[in-house]
């Protein structure tokens, strides 16, 4: 089911195009991505869904809703968390979460167990009745993450979610961010931090220049990027006879030998990388490890930033 | 209101116990303060005749303390909480919040000020029975508690408009703002001040509004709305749509619609009678909302690139012609609200109709103003299509601008000349109100003048326009 889905978003600011004639479309409970360099038009492709920047062109259907005519609705569904954010310094966390979830219309015999919960997700509850301006910025980070689950929207935005905190605060944000996958809500998370995006979507969108040059699930564009997959073997002895059997087999190729260890580009569908196994193993070669090298963002981004100055 | 969340938001903070007692303290001193220093000055001194005049006293010194209350402190914080948002980067929250414009700007001028309205009503109660004992007529007393009220929301909506602002990081507020406050709100609390100082003729002080006779604190209540209506709907526009000017173009027209409409409902009565030079403090009047209406309805370089797109769409990815984009400038619009004046001040010349107002003469006067008016204009304009080029660039045209009003009143002055400041448009003006029948001859010079100046502008602006379609087809 598509739940947000986007007709050549244009945004201009003077003569710069910020972001030009973007189409997306993403589905229920999908978490995507969204990365690019800075200045890619990230942010405002995130505040224009957001319905705080008005579309120089284009439109976009969010939960069924027009983007620019049905406005005050969509921002009643969706839940935004701008880039570089501060709360009410002075309010609660308690008054805080009450006073979003009653702008957001949550029925108020409701209210107290949403901001129980909420307290509890972003582990925050012993600082339910702090003043905000006493936390430290992850904790404001979290709170933000707080200020939107409160309300259970049933779409977020998260624009660069983890800048500016350190390490220790960002693994803290990412568990919560992890929990929301799980939980299946639609998300856009934008970073240019790659790690940061690893392991937590489902879907990339690469963004480069305003545009979307890649976009699609992510093991799809593994797939697609890679064309060939690396093929990590490890041996117990005879490496060397185990590196020409398999240099010998159909559309491998050979990259690394070393000390047990056999790094091979496959272009082959996943039946012949088993086949491979079993020749090896027919073969009388002890075969401790047979993997698959996985491309990560970082790899992805890199191969279609490259091949895009290429362009 | 009661609903809205906004005001439960302000609720939490500002009526913390800890901080309503500090308000409280300083509150309850100043109003002990006041009412004893008065009690002792009618019971051990001889200020006070009986005991009615110590009231009416006390009453005079409430009604200052509530305008300082009401007017002031409440201005203040509607003022200052849209700048709270930007500065401490909640702003996006506030802008996300599923509530209409409207709800959020009554949330604001409503919560921000819950403290303030606590003890306005406290001291509202006070003053009237202040009125009451001292004999202070009841329909006077509803006449000043109406004024009380509609300056309050005049001056609480003007300072929440002049403080919408996002890409401000600076805590100041808009100059486009404080240059139309201090045309037409400042005049209006001035009166205020001064009709609190003479309270007694108040309630026999009446004037005309075209055959109407209105008691002067109801005018005044009524103008004071009129401006809150237009200040409130700049809030809805700016609350909806980030960086929207003041006016719309139809705004724009109507708002200078509405204020000739109230001008000439002031001066209907007295034009036929007072002769000329009143009407030239009608077009004087008038022409001010025509000189800053332009500012509050500025369309920036980057609608203008917009609106360029969406022409050559409408043409099919043609090239399109310059016309439909002048149509669209910030000259377009200044061209019309100058016709407009101008119909009406040719219109009051007719309806005065004697024989000492010459309707060439006049007619002549009103050219030599549109000539003053589009250089100006134009100059407005540069700033806004050549931006990009330099940041700065407002700033050398505001100079120029300074210097075409001023520097011929200097040379006159220098060179005593009774004729150099009739060069500048504030010297015409003054001139005009002075002396109205001006020699043909400066008039057609300083037509001229302005004419010569204008050239230049135009054709910048001209070539920016073509600029501006060429990029488009870059785009």
């Amino acid at each position: 089911m598509e739940i947000l889905q986007t007709d050549n978003i244009r945004k201009e600011f003077g003569t710069l195009v910020a972001v030009n004639d973007v189409t997306i479309s993403v589905e229920k409970g999908n978490v995507v991505g969204l990365i690019g360099p800075n200045g890619a038009g990230k942010t405002t492709f995130l505040r224009i869904l957001a319905t705080l920047l008005k579309p120089t062109d284009g439109n976009a259907t969010i939960l069924g809703q027009d983007l620019k005519d049905d406005y005050l609705q969509i921002r009643q569904r969706l839940g935004f968390l701008p880039d570089f954010f501060n709360l009410y310094n002075d309010l609660t966390l308690q008054e805080c979460l009450e006073f979003f979830a009653k702008a957001y219309k949550v029925e108020p015999k409701l209210i107290p167990e949403r901001v129980d919960t909420t307290l509890e997700f972003i582990e925050l509850e012993d600082k339910r009745n702090s003043f905000i301006r006493h936390l430290s910025r992850g904790m404001v980070q979290r709170m933000g993450v707080g200020v939107l689950l409160v309300r259970a929207p049933e779409v977020l935005l998260l624009d660069e979610p983890a800048s500016g905190l350190d390490p220790k605060q960002r693994i803290k944000l990412r568990e919560v961010l992890k929990r929301l996958s799980a939980e299946g809500k639609t998300t856009i998370i934008s970073s240019h931090i790659l790690t940061e995006l690893s392991g937590l979507c489902s879907h990339i969108a690469i963004m480069n220049k305003g545009r979307i040059i890649l976009y699609g699930a992510v093991d799809e564009i593994q797939q697609k990027i890679a064309g060939s997959k690396n093929i990590i073997i490890t041996v117990l002895d005879d490496c060397s006879r185990a590196a020409g059997l398999v240099e010998k087999f159909p559309n491998t190729k050979i990259i690394e030998v070393q000390n047990n260890t056999i790094i091979a580009e496959m272009s082959a569908p996943l039946e012949e990388l088993a086949e491979l196994n079993a020749h090896l193993v027919n073969n009388d070669i002890k075969v401790v490890a047979f993997c698959e090298e996985k491309t990560d963002l970082e790899d992805i981004f890199m191969k279609i930033s490259s091949e895009e100055q290429q362009v | 209101m009661v609903s809205n969340p906004l005001i439960e938001r302000y609720r939490y903070s500002t009526l913390r116990p800890k901080q309503v007692w500090v308000y409280v303290t300083i509150y309850t001193s100043i109003v002990l303060l006041i009412v004893s220093i008065n009690y002792s000055g009618y019971k051990y001194e001889t200020f006070f005749k009986n005991i009615a005049e110590f009231y009416k006293s006390l009453y005079y010194q409430f009604l200052t303390f509530q305008a300082i209350i009401l007017f002031i402190w409440s201005a203040y914080n509607s003022g200052s909480a849209i700048k709270e948002e930007i500065l401490n980067r909640s702003f996006d929250f506030f802008r996300m919040l599923p509530l209409p414009a409207h709800k959020k700007a009554i949330g604001i001028l409503v919560g921000k000020n819950l403290v303030v309205f606590l003890f306005g009503v406290i001291n509202l109660a006070m003053l009237i029975y202040f009125g009451l004992a001292g004999g202070i007529n009841v329909n006077l007393q509803g006449q000043i508690i109406l004024t009380l009220i509609s300056i309050t929301i005049l001056a609480n909506s003007a300072a929440l408009l002049a403080s919408i602002d996002p890409t401000s990081k600076k805590n100041n507020s808009n100059i486009v703002f404080i240059l139309l406050a201090i045309f037409f709100i400042l005049p209006i609390m001035i009166n205020v001040v001064m009709a609190l100082s003479s309270i007694k003729e108040l309630e026999h002080y009446a004037v005309y509004f075209f055959k109407i006779k209105i008691p002067i604190l109801l005018l005044i209540s009524l103008i004071a709305l009129y401006f809150s209506c237009w200040a409130f709907i700049g809030i809805l526009r700016r609350f909806t749509y980030e960086q929207e000017s003041l006016f719309s173009r139809k705004g724009a027209l109507l708002f200078l619609l509405g204020y000739i409409f109230m001008a000439v409902g002031l001066y209907y009565n007295y034009i036929p009678k007072e002769g000329s030079v009143i009407i030239y403090t009608y077009w004087l009047l008038t022409l001010l909302p025509v000189l800053l209406i332009p500012l509050g309805s500025i369309r920036n370089l980057d609608k203008y690139i917009e609106y360029s797109r969406l022409i050559q769409k409408q043409a099919n990815s043609r090239k399109t012609g310059l016309i439909p984009i002048v149509m669209y400038s910030n000259p377009a619009l200044a061209i019309v609200l100058f016709a407009i004046w101008a119909a009406s001040s040719a219109g009051t010349i007719f309806f005065a109709g004697h024989g000492a107002m010459k309707p060439g003469a006049n007619l002549c006067n009103i050219l030599v103003l549109l000539s003053c008016y589009l250089f100006l204009v134009f100059l407005l304009e540069l700033s806004v299509v050549y931006k990009l080029a330099s940041s700065k660039i407002g700033l050398l045209l505001g100079f120029i601008a300074a210097l075409y009003v001023i520097l011929p009143l200097i040379l006159s002055a220098i060179f005593e000349s009774e004729i150099i400041y009739m060069y500048s448009p504030a010297g015409f003006i003054a001139a005009l109100l002075g002396e109205p029948e001006l020699d043909i001859s400066v008039k057609t010079s300083f037509w001229l003048m302005n004419a010569l100046f204008c050239v230049f502008p135009a054709l910048l602006i001209w070539k920016r326009y073509n600029y501006i379609l060429t990029q488009r087809q870059k785009m």
